[in-house]
């Protein structure tokens, strides 16, 4: 994100406060932010003053047993904190960071408990014939060598993961980046009959396009999305081809055409093509919006 | 009543014995879902050594699942995702009280906004439909008070509450039409200020003032009221 003047930093903060920022904008607004200690008591005056906002929701009917619901949860939650942390360090820890950052993460599930405890009372057990020591223990290696294949397919699918993630940081922060361009605009293209959503920001003097997807569903290997743009006669022009993470989330840099300008492009469209995509298009088409 | 201690405390003094409690088993045993074993009963070894105490948690719990509910049904429009979502935020609280840091405000602020930023991520998060009906006038809410029988609220707090709400509702007022429905989108349909953008056909510069113009007039105007930021 480009360095913000005294203007452009007060209408970050307040779509900060409305929670309107797409998640990587609130992410580098957050840093910046952070540096910035002389506007925690606006952004505070907002929070407060959002939070009013919420006395004009309209009472409904208490759920039958949520107390109760409330209460089980209570009981099945982890009890403390660890103690190694100091309560004045966890809270210097959190003091000025932003509400939406400020929750720890949901607890993890503990291990399966069981498995151990069983081999180790079994162990416990005086006069075990030795041949049958001897069988658990090949029971034991023959299941840690299962376990570490496990686990370096665990490793390999989170790096495939990170990787994904990486690459669609990249290509959301270039969004971010022309956003701030002078003659960017932003077409929105619905889903046909779906959820599915998509906003193309394009900057024509740049020739640079960032198309960002919503609520798609991952297709398979043999297929990909593939992204249109259609000219002023509805003859498509391929603009790249992308894929959807596990939460349905795509981005492409789109191929945006040098010799037609914006203006005289109709509409964007999104298809499911074959794997590295088509010259014409012959999926239906998902989603659309017109320009 | 297990809770009885703590009914006449401050929401910030009940937070404050959440945190204080939070690294150290508590002396003075009241009973709790979590009072049943000593605090130093190990048991059979799934029991935590230090045992807290839930009573302000369930004080705060009674005091404010009924705005954030309705907070959360009004943004998700589903009641079980709502449930969820606002005990999720209390038993945040109850793992992590030092999040909340008095030097920011009033607990219940900040307790509703941590409710507005969670349902808002689970809204995008989750498929969702753009219905064209959001609106800072949900439908049956200029009679909301009054309405709804609460043998918890007295006839004090019914008319506190009232006068709150019609103070935001004359503050509302002095927004122009189009910034109130910038703040709609936002607050209660949870779209981002490109969302936005495209719904309303409009610029993205054009929202981005309007949003910074909307939340400087509505600060102005709630401070006329009396509703400032306490500071």
């Amino acid at each position: 994100m480009m360095n913000l003047n005294a203007e452009q930093f007060e209408e970050m903060l307040a779509a900060y406060a409305l929670d309107v920022l797409e998640p990587q904008e609130r992410t580098t607004f957050e840093a910046q932010l952070a540096a910035k200690p002389e506007y925690q008591a606006q952004l505070s005056a907002y929070e407060q003053m959002l939070a009013s906002l919420a006395t004009l929701t309209p009472a409904v009917a208490e759920p039958v047993g949520h107390r109760e619901r409330m209460m089980a949860k209570l009981n099945a939650a982890p009890a403390a904190a660890p103690a190694r942390a100091t309560a004045p360090a966890m809270a210097q820890a959190t003091a000025g960071v932003p509400l939406a950052a400020i929750l720890p993460p949901t607890a993890r599930k503990s291990p399966q408990p069981g498995m151990m405890q069983r081999i180790t009372a079994w162990f416990s057990l005086p006069n075990r014939p030795g041949f049958a020591l001897a069988g658990l223990s090949l029971v034991l290696v023959i299941g840690l060598i299962f376990w570490n294949l496990g686990l370096q397919s665990d490793v390999t699918r989170y790096q495939q993961q990170v990787n994904t993630s990486a690459n669609q940081m990249a290509q959301v922060q270039a969004a971010v980046d022309l956003l701030g361009q002078p003659g960017t605009v932003v077409k929105a293209l619905p889903g046909n009959k779906t959820t599915a959503y998509s906003q193309l920001i394009a900057n024509d003097s740049q020739k640079r396009g960032v198309l960002l997807a919503y609520n798609l569903q991952p297709v398979t290997s043999d297929k990909t999305y593939e992204f249109w743009l259609l000219d002023k006669s509805g003859n498509p022009i391929p603009a790249g081809t992308f894929n959807v993470d596990q939460t349905g989330k795509g981005v492409l840099n789109v191929n945006m055409p040098k010799d037609v300008p914006i203006s005289n492009l109709s509409a964007g469209a999104v298809t499911i093509e074959p794997a590295g995509g088509l010259p014409k298009p012959t999926g239906n088409i998902l989603m659309v919006g017109n320009f | 009543m297990p809770t009885a201690n703590y009914i006449s405390l401050t929401d910030e003094e009940l937070v404050e014995i959440l945190r204080s409690n939070l690294y150290e088993p508590i002396a003075d045993s009241v009973s709790t879902p979590r009072s049943s074993a000593s605090p130093t009963d190990k048991g059979n070894g799934s029991k935590p050594m230090v045992e807290r105490n839930s009573g302000p948690l369930e004080v705060l719990y009674d005091r404010y699942f009924r705005q954030c509910y309705a907070l959360a049904v009004r943004i998700l429009s589903n009641t079980a995702m709502a449930e969820e979502v606002v005990q999720e935020v209390f038993l945040k609280l109850w793992q992590a009280p030092q999040s909340f840091d008095q030097q920011r405000g009033r607990f219940a602020s900040w307790l509703l906004s941590v409710v507005h930023h969670r349902c808002i991520d689970e809204l995008r998060k989750n498929k969702r439909v753009i219905s064209g009906n959001i609106s800072l006038d949900a439908e049956g809410g200029d009679d909301f008070i009054t309405r709804i029988p609460d043998e918890q609220k007295g006839p004090e707090e019914v008319a506190w509450i009232s006068e709150q709400r019609a103070n935001v509702r004359r503050a509302l007022t002095k927004l122009s039409d189009v910034q109130r429905r910038v703040i709609e989108l936002a607050y209660f349909g949870g779209m981002t200020q490109m969302e936005i953008a495209s719904y309303l056909g409009e610029p993205l510069g054009t929202v981005k003032t309007r949003i910074r113009l909307a939340l400087q007039k509505l600060r102005l105007a709630l401070e006329a009221e009396g509703l400032g930021a306490e500071q």
